[in-house]
């Protein structure tokens, strides 16, 4: 009798993160050079625009990164007025967005899309 | 001499705009390569995601710092944060693309802002895999657009060609 325990799908990972605390606001799935995959969102985002974006967050964190001699750059965080948007690559091809409210406590944002992007490693 | 000046460097997908600041630029220059997914994956295996950023000296102590913007549409919000103080803007085309004139147009009306305040130059590029390129397709793109600019074959792998591409750009400038 074999193992039959069903892998969540891609999207059950991105909502599972975004139902895991109210003031996750969305979360995005994107290729590495952006383009969107697949996304869940609480509120209306352009999700094309934002995959681009983060496309070019993430290569210029990683250039940054480099050049100051610090390895491999691990997050992109930018901290707004109304929150947070943190990027994170999932293997080489792919990248996670989160958009939270200025409420959330930034170390479990963190934690929580890098468990993520774990998650979806296997499943990308 | 005018202090450093900024110099952009756009153009279609694939037609040298890396290449080019890495061949002219006297320090390693600032590469943001990321894996191609798409279609282009066909023709490179990286893209420029955010810019590159090289410098160069001419001849007469003028520095000049070179940006260099992803090609793609979708990075448009790259070329408006890297048009900010451009001084002029270079526009590589690739001639084995499909459609050079389209290609053309979207630069020209994107960078339209940049140029009307400045200069610009046209390079083609992969000149010699496209037997069969007019050049009046690219003439008659910037008569439609009642632009007057330089339209310059080039290979961006050799120094001297893209030296000569930003002298035209800088000696275009006096007449903006």
């Amino acid at each position: 009798m074999g193992s039959d325990i069903k892998k969540p799908s891609v999207n059950q990972m991105l909502r599972e993160f975004c139902d895991a605390n109210s003031n996750i606001i969305g979360v995005l799935l994107s290729s590495i050079d952006g383009h969107p995959r697949a996304h869940c969102f609480r509120k209306s985002m352009q999700q094309s625009r934002l995959a681009a974006m983060a496309s070019s967050a993430i290569a210029l964190g990683e250039s940054m990164s480099r050049e100051a001699g610090q390895k491999s750059c691990q997050f992109v965080i930018s901290q707004n007025d109304d929150g947070y948007i943190v990027c994170i690559r999932v293997g080489a091809r792919h990248s996670l967005t989160a958009f939270a409210s200025s409420e959330i406590n930034l170390g479990m944002l963190l934690a929580g899309t890098r468990n993520t992007a774990e998650s979806l490693l296997e499943g990308v | 001499m005018l202090g450093e000046l900024k110099i952009l460097i756009t153009g279609s997908p694939g037609a040298g705009k890396s290449t080019a600041i890495r061949v002219i630029s006297e320090c390693p220059p600032v590469q943001t390569e990321l894996a191609t997914t798409d279609e282009i994956a066909e023709v490179k295996a990286t893209t420029t995601a955010a810019m590159d950023f090289g410098e160069v000296t001419l001849d007469n102590d003028q520095k000049l710092n070179l940006y260099g913007t992803p090609g793609q549409e979708r990075f448009k919000h790259m070329w408006q944060i890297l048009s900010e103080g451009a001084l002029g803007v270079i526009i590589l085309l690739d001639a084995t693309r499909k459609n050079i004139r389209e290609d053309l147009t979207v630069y020209l009306d994107n960078f339209s802002d940049l140029i009307d305040k400045t200069s610009a130059v046209i390079g083609v590029t992969h000149v010699d895999k496209a037997p069969n390129l007019d050049m009046e397709h690219l003439y008659d793109v910037l008569a439609e657009k009642n632009r007057v600019l330089p339209v310059l074959e080039v290979d961006v792998r050799k120094q001297n060609e893209m030296l000569l591409l930003m002298r035209s750009l800088i000696s275009s400038l006096e007449f903006a």
